[in-house]
């Protein structure tokens, strides 16, 4: 019958397609041709696909595949002129035949469900769907293209649970529905390609014929993916919050509207360190005496009452309280209590956030009573008669007391830099290097410094702190400077008064000891001489008495004018000085004592090129270059011609005159302290009276130099006299 | 009284040789004067005689002050020796100082027997005699 009813199709009456066994169209009458709108002429290599599967999505292996499950299979599309035409596939047995049957607009409603819906056979086979649903899987997708595909065996769908939907669909004869994740879907993000998920609501319900019986089944698939999305978002955002909440880095703990704990967070347990067993769930800030104490029943009825925001600062102290915490000491807690509607059951809640300040407190209270501190420091400082300044290494200021910046001269805030400031630490001086190098110092350094401007001696004491900061610590030393300058001065006066004293003093006792040997001796023979006189009878004897008398009397007057001499040059210490050249006096001496010096035979000689000038008194230096002359002359050795050496140097802002001659020589062990003694003599030379050296010693010591001698018998004598410069 | 059978006066100054000379004459207490204006020679003369005690002084009147060598640079010496002389010989330092440390480093000399100050007066020479 198919036969005969294809040979009539054909024969161009009903439309009609002959494909092969793979779906490739054969031939086509001019009714189909008109319908598929086939171009005229050669029908060959057109596959069905082209030509209706790609416009209906019902493609070559699902329609097949509805033929060989044994269903109807058919396909419906409106022509070119809007007449819809449905197409049913029949089997030759070596090709396929579709034949088309005009009719009315088919299924309008299952077209234009604006959902996906699709037909299946009670055993899982699809038999038709509309145009969404279509789009939904997509052209390749294996329902549409794989010959035979049975949703109920699909393994994807299985594992999500859509193909079960079929089965209780089928079991229970009822729709049932389920939220699936059935694709994803590529989203270009920039350059990157994105896969998101497809979120679809899939319903699975049952069609049944008049009796009773299931005839098919119907999958509706809505998307839903914006809405699951923000659900999902939703709970995400619960779940976070919850975390949020538990984690938070301060105690949260929430009541009900009648007091009643209903949440506390992990860090709020941890701080109350809450006790096992305590029954915290059944806590009631309202009954709790604890609580009560503190008032919080109060500040928790004012905010739900005057739906307001309560913050208090309350110290607690944990120890009143052992019931439900093991903390037991007192602790400073910012209480911030607010009102939250609960959004389930429309009542106020009361929200307590906690945080522990006791550390917060106690800086607070460390601060104050350091700030305090400065203070009365920064006061004490102002109050001591001492500079005193902070400063960082560089210079910067960080307190400077009141004395110091009246030492400064300059007015200076904290934060300025000394060495911008001060005029006198612009310029670089030794007292600059000082005080920048003790800045930089790990150790103290402590150096006075003279300011000319001010006349001024200030001291520094420049300590390193352990913040690396500097404290500097100025005095005022001027007046103790001025002081210990006058007082060194007074000293240096008194030193030399004292030393003129001394020297007084022995010059004194030289005296008393002179007059005492030298004055006493012809007194006393006076004396004894009287006594003779005065005892005698004889005239002759007498007259003898009175001769030696006389002889007496010129040797004490003799006496008496050394000392008188002496005396003189020791009185005379402000005699006039005068600059003078030694070789120059040398040669006046040597030409008042030329007959002497031919007759001696003495040569002198002179290296006077170091040293060729003194200040002294010419009358001084002709007697006492006079007496070294004489003396070498008088001392000489008798079988030696006689030399004597003058040199003189600098030496130690002293000038030092030696006379070194090669005469007999002086035993010094024996007379060395009677040298320069007053009428010692140390040779048995008539001339000798032993007056010379004394009077050159008092010439040089009156003037403030010294002599001394070094000596031997036989070996010469050297003489070296130091003349004061000044 | 006994006389004494020789005095040495070591003393520079010659009137006062003189002097002294005169007076222990006039007191009539030595039979022999000897007067030395050089301490050393003095010294020498003891050194020489020192094994002949006839001629040896009794006494010796010893000044202090004098050159080259003092009447102290003769006690230094002489105490290097007296121990051996034959007989004692009173040394008494006759001098015109009355400088008291003078008269107490005297002291230090065991063998002086006396410090007496210039002039030589007959009480002096009454002591001499005396001692």
């Amino acid at each position: 019958m198919n036969d005969a009813i294809i040979n009539k199709a054909l024969a161009s009456f009903v439309p009609a397609l002959l494909l092969d066994l793979n779906g490739n169209l054969l031939s086509a009458n001019d009714r189909a041709r008109g319908l598929v709108q086939l171009p005229g002429g050669n029908a060959g290599k057109v596959h069905y696909d082209h030509l209706i599967g790609e416009r209906t999505g019902i493609y070559w292996g699902a329609l097949l595949a509805s033929l060989q499950n044994g269903f109807k299979a058919c396909v419906e599309f409106a022509g070119p002129g809007g007449q819809w035409t449905v197409w049913q596939l029949l089997s030759q047995d070596e090709y396929y035949v579709l034949l088309g049957q005009e009719t009315a607009q088919p299924d309008k409603l299952f077209n234009h469900l604006p959902l996906g819906i699709q037909q299946f056979s009670v055993d899982g086979f699809p038999v038709k769907s509309n145009p969404l649903q279509r789009e939904i899987w997509g052209p390749h997708h294996p329902i549409f293209i794989q010959p035979g595909y049975n949703i109920l065996r699909d393994p994807v769908y299985r594992q999500i649970g859509l193909s079960q939907l079929f089965e209780e669909a089928l079991a229970t004869g009822r729709a049932v529905k389920k939220e699936l994740l059935l694709r994803y879907q590529e989203l270009a993000v920039g350059e990157a390609i994105r896969l998101s998920p497809c979120y679809y609501e899939a319903t699975v319900f049952p069609a049944f014929n008049q009796q009773k019986e299931i005839t098919e089944l119907y999958l509706l698939l809505q998307e839903v993916t914006a809405q699951k999305l923000k659900l999902m978002s939703l709970e995400k955002s619960e779940r976070l919050l919850d975390s949020v909440v538990e984690h938070l880095p301060i105690g949260y703990a929430q009541f009900d509207h009648h007091g009643f704990l209903r949440r506390i967070n992990q860090y709020q347990r941890e701080f109350l360190q809450v006790v096992p067993g305590g029954e915290l769930d059944t806590y009631n800030v309202m009954s709790d005496p604890f609580a009560r104490l503190y008032g919080f029943n109060e500040m928790i009825m004012t905010v739900i009452s005057e739906n307001r925001m309560i913050r208090k600062e309350i110290e607690v102290d944990f120890s009143l309280e052992t019931t439900y915490t093991g903390l037991s000491q007192a602790r400073w807690l910012d209480f911030t209590f607010f009102p939250l509607l609960d959004p389930i059951e429309r009542k106020t809640i009361v929200v307590v956030l906690i945080n522990d300040i006791t550390d917060r407190k106690l800086e607070h209270y460390m601060r104050t009573e350091l700030q305090r501190n400065t203070e009365q420091l920064h006061l004490f400082f102002d109050a001591v008669d001492m500079g005193y300044a902070t400063l960082e290494r560089d210079g910067r200021v960080n307190f400077m007391n009141r004395k110091a910046a009246q030492m400064a001269g300059v007015e200076i805030q904290p934060g300025c830099n000394i060495f911008d400031i001060v005029p006198e630490f612009r310029t670089p001086s030794p007292f600059l290097d000082r005080l920048a190098k003790a800045m930089k110092s790990t150790v103290s350094a402590s150096f006075s410094s003279y300011f000319y401007k001010t006349d001024k001696w200030y001291d520094f004491l420049v300590t390193p702190m352990r913040d690396n900061t500097v404290s500097v610590f100025i005095r005022d030393i001027t007046g103790s400077r001025k002081l210990q300058k006058e007082l060194h001065r007074a000293n240096s006066q008194l030193s030399k008064l004292n030393r003129n004293l001394l020297n007084q003093n022995q010059q004194l006792e030289d005296f008393a000891h002179i007059t005492s040997h030298n004055l006493r001796a012809p007194i006393a023979n006076l004396k004894a001489l009287m006594q003779l006189h005065n005892h005698s009878d004889e005239e002759e004897e007498k007259i003898e008495y009175l001769g030696m008398l006389e002889s007496v009397i010129n040797k004490t007057d003799e006496t008496l004018n050394d000392l008188v001499n002496v005396v003189q040059i020791r009185k005379e210490t402000n005699i006039q000085q005068e600059p003078l050249s030694i070789e120059s006096r040398l040669q006046y001496v040597s030409q008042v004592l030329m007959l002497e010096i031919s007759q001696s035979g003495l040569r002198i000689s002179t290296d006077l090129q170091d040293a060729p000038l003194i200040r002294f008194p010419r009358i001084y230096l002709d007697s006492i270059l006079q007496n070294l002359i004489t003396n070498a002359i008088r001392y000489r050795m008798p079988d030696k011609m006689p030399t004597l050496h003058f040199s003189s140097r600098k030496d130690n802002g002293m000038i030092t005159l030696t006379a070194e001659d090669n005469g007999q020589g002086i035993d010094m062990h024996r007379f060395g302290s009677k040298l320069f003694g007053f009428r010692k003599t140390f040779h048995k030379n008539a001339d000798a009276r032993g007056i010379g050296l004394f009077i050159t010693k008092t010439q040089v010591e009156a003037m403030g130099g010294s002599i001394s001698a070094e000596s031997a018998p036989g070996r010469g004598t050297k003489f070296i006299i130091t003349f004061k410069t000044e | 009284m006994q006389l004494l059978n020789m005095i040495f006066i070591v003393d520079d100054d010659p009137i006062h040789q003189q002097i002294a000379n005169l007076m222990i004459k006039r007191q009539g207490i030595g039979e022999k004067v000897k007067a030395f204006s050089e301490a050393q020679d003095a010294l020498n003369y003891l050194r020489e005689y020192i094994y002949e005690p006839d001629l040896l002084p009794d006494l010796i009147l010893l000044d202090l002050n004098m050159p080259v060598m003092d009447g102290w640079d003769f006690l230094n010496d002489y105490a290097g020796f007296y121990e051996q002389l034959p007989k004692k010989i009173g040394i008494f330092v006759l001098t015109s100082s009355i400088d008291d440390s003078d008269r107490k480093k005297v002291d230090d000399y065991a063998f002086v027997k006396g410090y007496l100050t210039k002039p030589l007066s007959s009480e002096i020479i009454n002591k001499l005699q005396a001692e």
